[in-house]
């Protein structure tokens, strides 16, 4: 057989095993990009179980009082929702600022993340009050409910204050704000 | 708990299941797009999309199949098509073997650690050679599975990671003498 056989698995040689070595070695999951994963994989799965029910709702709904008009009304609600999961809708005139205040001395850098923003890696940055232990950000949300946390020096921190998410559906740390419509 | 009866759980509805499979899988998912794709960045949009879409795909994922195996053969069609994208956009990674000497010489290259050489040396292969040689060493697939996941013939592969294995030799001892001689 040829050397150049590939069928022949060679020794490697020590340079090369040692940089096999250190290429397994294994890597440190970032906590915000773990977040992120899952609270797209839980958009997801909200946005198709909304589409089974409406289906379902849909398909009940023809079968009892039949006609052509009721499917328009189908298609025109699962499209509002599809757009409302994939965050195109435009922020309602209901929507009014928030203001975000957590306790945090000591820390360099926090910042509010939430999936207003798609849980942006790098989140949206607080102003650190003047006695250095508390930092606040006000931000404009429509109404709903809302999942965030704050990134405090690169670590996620639910608000003590706050509603935890009950289901923490999929894992990620977070609290929640319900905004009601209808503000002024 | 099997990634298999995770991923039942998943499709009944156990949201925490597929939360599971991505802490016991996006380690590697991650290691894997990063080594091909250089870029921590891109590495983390590869690994994103690829459990975006395992998730969506989930009902047809066929239990036969090692769910690392289907995990892979989407990420890696993931890292590909960012490849892709970025070739279109700019030539980043250094392939060619002129480009490979331009790169070698120089104080501030024999200064790199020995991680970032091993990096400088992968991105020098091609990359169906990268591919192939982290899927096997790497990751340690077996070429039954690397056929699986990158859709070449289990030869083609072998040739690939045989040719991975000397390039990379040659590389890692070039820049290991030219470590000694400064």
């Amino acid at each position: 057989m040829r050397d150049d056989d590939p069928m022949i698995e060679q020794p490697l040689e020590r340079s090369l095993h040692d940089a096999i070595a250190s290429l397994r070695a294994a890597r440190d999951v970032p906590e915000l990009w773990r977040a992120r994963v899952l609270q797209e994989v839980r958009r997801a799965s909200i946005a198709r179980r909304r589409r089974r029910r409406i289906a379902l709702a849909a398909a009940t709904l023809i079968v009892v009082l039949g006609g052509s008009a009721l499917i328009v009304r189908h298609y025109s609600t699962r499209a509002h929702v599809a757009s409302l999961a994939s965050g195109r809708v435009a922020i309602p005139p209901e929507a009014a600022p928030v203001r975000f205040i957590f306790d945090a001395p000591g820390a360099q850098r926090v910042a509010l993340v939430g999936d207003f923003d798609a849980w942006s890696p790098n989140g949206r940055p607080m102003r650190r009050s003047n006695d250095g232990r508390t930092w606040e950000l006000s931000v404009v949300l429509p109404p709903g409910r809302h999942a965030f946390a704050y990134l405090v020096d690169g670590v996620l921190r639910v608000d003590p204050n706050a509603a935890r998410a009950v289901e923490d559906d999929f894992g990620v740390p977070s609290s929640v704000i319900v905004i009601a419509s209808g503000r002024t | 708990m099997t990634d298999g009866a995770l991923v039942r759980a998943a499709l009944e509805g156990d949201d925490r299941a597929f939360t599971t499979l991505v802490d016991r899988h996006a380690p590697a998912c991650l290691r894997f797009a990063k080594r091909m794709l250089g870029e921590m960045a891109d590495a983390e949009d590869a690994a994103q999309e690829t459990f975006l879409r395992a998730f969506n795909a989930l009902r047809s994922y066929d239990a036969d199949t090692p769910f690392r195996t289907w995990l892979f053969a989407i990420l890696v069609n993931r890292c590909r098509t960012s490849l892709l994208r970025r070739a279109r956009r700019e030539r980043r990674v250094v392939r060619a073997e002129t480009e490979v000497e331009y790169a070698a010489p120089g104080d501030e290259v024999r200064a790199f650690e020995f991680r970032d050489e091993i990096a400088w040396a992968l991105a020098a292969l091609p990359e169906e050679q990268r591919e192939a040689f982290l899927l096997k060493h790497v990751e340690d697939l077996s070429y039954d599975e690397m056929v699986v996941v990158t859709g070449a013939g289990a030869s083609a592969l072998r040739m690939r990671v045989k040719r991975a294995c000397g390039r990379l030799q040659v590389l890692l001892d070039e820049r290991g003498r030219n470590g000694t001689d400064a």
